[in-house]
């Protein structure tokens, strides 16, 4: 980026501190005292990082597409709505419909344009006849940019449960 | 880098065995069980020391005759990320641990 470059333009002149760059040139004419110069520039580094790194911040957190889970949310309800609002449980059937979902909701979230995400969606359908279910899920992740979202769908022969996790890739 | 499914089903199949071991379906226990399994497995896949995020997710059932279905679609790099999927089950219950593991490349 911009702010990368203007951040090795310094770095240079660090390596180089009797001015290759123009800016050290024009520096040193106000500067002329060797230490005065040597000191101005590790300052001027020393606060190019910092801005380096706040402004890479800046446009990690802010400015790409974030795996937002109210929006993957959204995405997964209506899917689910969509496939299986009349759906009986049919054993055969069901290995099909489990794949074909999980690939139906894969595709749409690729669409939503989480470009520098990673993802996984999970998909579990079971027969309701009153049985007990439990489901759990950890994530060992960084918590600042990945996400992740569930929805649960039900009618009265199944019930439908989605993950999906978005994992930032670097 | 590739990821070991092997190592990581090994690691996965002794946490149920250590949470589940002869426990029959207890619906005010089955919550702890879930968590203490995904737990279990994430810390000891984090103690590998490899590069990866993990995602850990568990499903107990009441064994009642019931069917099950699950399926996975992911977006990732296949030659560095990997998931792993042990089932097991005793005389009333059925487990499903899913593993992803998604590679850090800086």
């Amino acid at each position: 980026s911009v702010f990368g470059f203007w951040q090795y333009l310094h770095f240079s002149e660090a390596f180089f501190p009797c001015g290759l760059s123009f800016f050290s040139n024009t520096r040193k004419l106000h500067f002329p005292r060797w230490h005065c110069v040597c000191f101005y520039t590790l300052c001027v580094n020393f606060l190019g990082f910092l801005l380096h790194f706040s402004f890479s911040f800046f446009f990690f957190s802010c400015c790409h597409d974030r795996f937002k889970s109210s929006t993957v949310k959204e995405c997964i309800r209506a899917i689910l709505k969509e496939k299986l609002a009349n759906v009986q449980y049919i054993p055969e059937e069901m290995p099909e419909l489990t794949k074909s979902l999980s690939d139906t909701i894969k595709d749409r979230l690729k669409k939503e344009g989480f470009d520098r995400y990673k993802m996984v969606v999970q998909v579990v359908i079971g027969e309701q006849r009153g049985e007990g279910v439990n489901m759990a899920a950890r994530c060992f992740w960084d918590a600042d940019t990945d996400s992740c979202a569930h929805d649960v769908f039900m009618n009265d022969s199944l019930f439908c449960v989605v993950a999906a996790f978005g994992c930032f890739y670097y | 880098m590739i990821f070991n499914a092997d190592e990581a089903h090994n690691i996965v199949k002794e946490c149920i065995e250590n949470v589940l071991g002869k426990a029959d379906y207890n619906q005010n226990k089955v919550n702890q069980w879930t968590a203490a399994i995904v737990e279990q497995s994430l810390t000891h896949l984090v103690k590998l020391g490899k590069t990866y995020k993990y995602i850990v997710t568990c499903a107990v059932m009441q064994r009642s005759g019931a069917g099950l279905h699950t399926a996975s679609s992911c977006f990732w790099d296949t030659t560095t990320d990997g998931t792993c999927t042990v089932r097991w089950e005793n005389r009333t219950m059925n487990c499903i641990v899913n593993v992803f593991a998604v590679a850090i490349i800086l």
